[in-house]
């Protein structure tokens, strides 16, 4: 049976919290710009996690996301003048904050971009399909548990990455999330997807149950399944390429 | 026909809510009687909330501190 979805404060709350969270943002900001200098820590000591947050998701070092977190806040002093107001402070931020990381990664270690990926292919669907301990908390400690996941979050591709801190780790909404990134909503969504698959198959190597007869048995019949259907969906799309 | 693939590629925007009523039935009727994507969205779902969950790269005190230091010598230069 399906279990309730992701849980979230109830709506009507997060509605009320967010829209206070904005009139503190822009009261601060308004204050910064009359010139009362601890009006800009206050916004430093509220936003420092979220920032490092960011920075520590696609850097991965605490030195290295501290020097992002320094850069982000200077530059948000510096350019305040430049944020309109058409979007929410905390999306602007974050987007600077993304740029700061992602400018640190660059010269710490080049990558390979990779190309958006528009569907789920068989190379993406999931591989594990052991059921999970009930209770995580009953073989690993807290801290355990966020080296587990920190150490997963860090072994996604980037672009995977960056959609997985922004939205499930930072908390963003879809669409903030993608105005920070500077892509759509679709490219997002499929990035997320991925991230979201990936994560949970390296967390289950360490919360799965032993493998019974009856989960062994359930795997080889999704997989044959799967092959079967690809191998379908192949022959019709070359059935189609030939008719046409 | 609704195969596990179509399933898989909608499972993420029907965690968030973020998906249309007719394709939320579809999900939902093929959850109810495949148990591996049963299995994959529950273990997916649960993944998020243990992320959420798990403080993941909380900000050391000691840098919180370090930053505000820097930032006020920064700002007064």
């Amino acid at each position: 049976m399906m279990e309730p979805q992701v849980t979230n404060p109830p709506a009507e709350t997060q509605v009320r919290e967010n829209a206070a969270a904005l009139d503190e943002d822009i009261s601060l900001l308004d204050r910064i710009r009359a010139g009362d200098t601890s009006a800009f820590e206050e916004l430093v000591h509220r936003h420092a996690q979220r920032v490092y947050r960011v920075a520590m998701g696609i850097i991965g070092n605490h030195e290295d996301a501290e020097e992002a977190m320094q850069q982000t806040f200077l530059r948000v002093h510096k350019h305040l003048g430049q944020f309109q107001r058409l979007s929410k402070f905390t999306t602007w931020m974050t987007r600077i904050a993304l740029n700061e990381a992602l400018q640190i990664r660059r010269r710490r270690s080049p990558t390979v971009s990779l190309d958006d990926p528009q569907v789920i292919d068989e190379e993406s669907m999931p591989r594990q399909l052991r059921d999970w301990h009930d209770d995580p908390s009953k073989i690993y400690d807290k801290q355990q548990i966020r080296e587990i996941v920190e150490t997963a979050i860090q072994s996604l591709p980037s672009i995977y990455r960056e959609a997985f801190v922004l939205r499930d780790v930072q908390g963003l909404t879809s669409e903030e999330s993608a105005a920070a990134l500077g892509i759509g909503l679709s490219a997002l969504k499929t990035r997320l997807l991925r991230a979201r698959l990936m994560m949970r198959e390296a967390l289950t190597v360490y919360l799965q149950k032993r493998p019974t007869l009856k989960s062994r048995a359930a795997q080889i019949r999704w997989r044959l399944q799967d092959a079967l259907l690809a191998r379908m969906r192949r022959k019709a799309s070359i059935k189609d390429g030939r008719s046409s | 026909m609704t195969d596990c693939g179509h399933i898989m590629a909608r499972l993420s925007e029907h965690l968030d809510g973020e998906i249309q009523p007719e394709m939320r039935q579809l999900v939902e009727a093929h959850l109810a009687k495949c148990p591996c994507c049963s299995l994959i969205y529950n273990t997916t779902r649960r993944t998020l909330n243990i992320v959420a969950e798990s403080g993941t790269f909380a900000i050391p005190v000691s840098a919180g501190t370090r930053l505000q230091t820097r930032l006020k010598e920064l700002l007064a230069g």
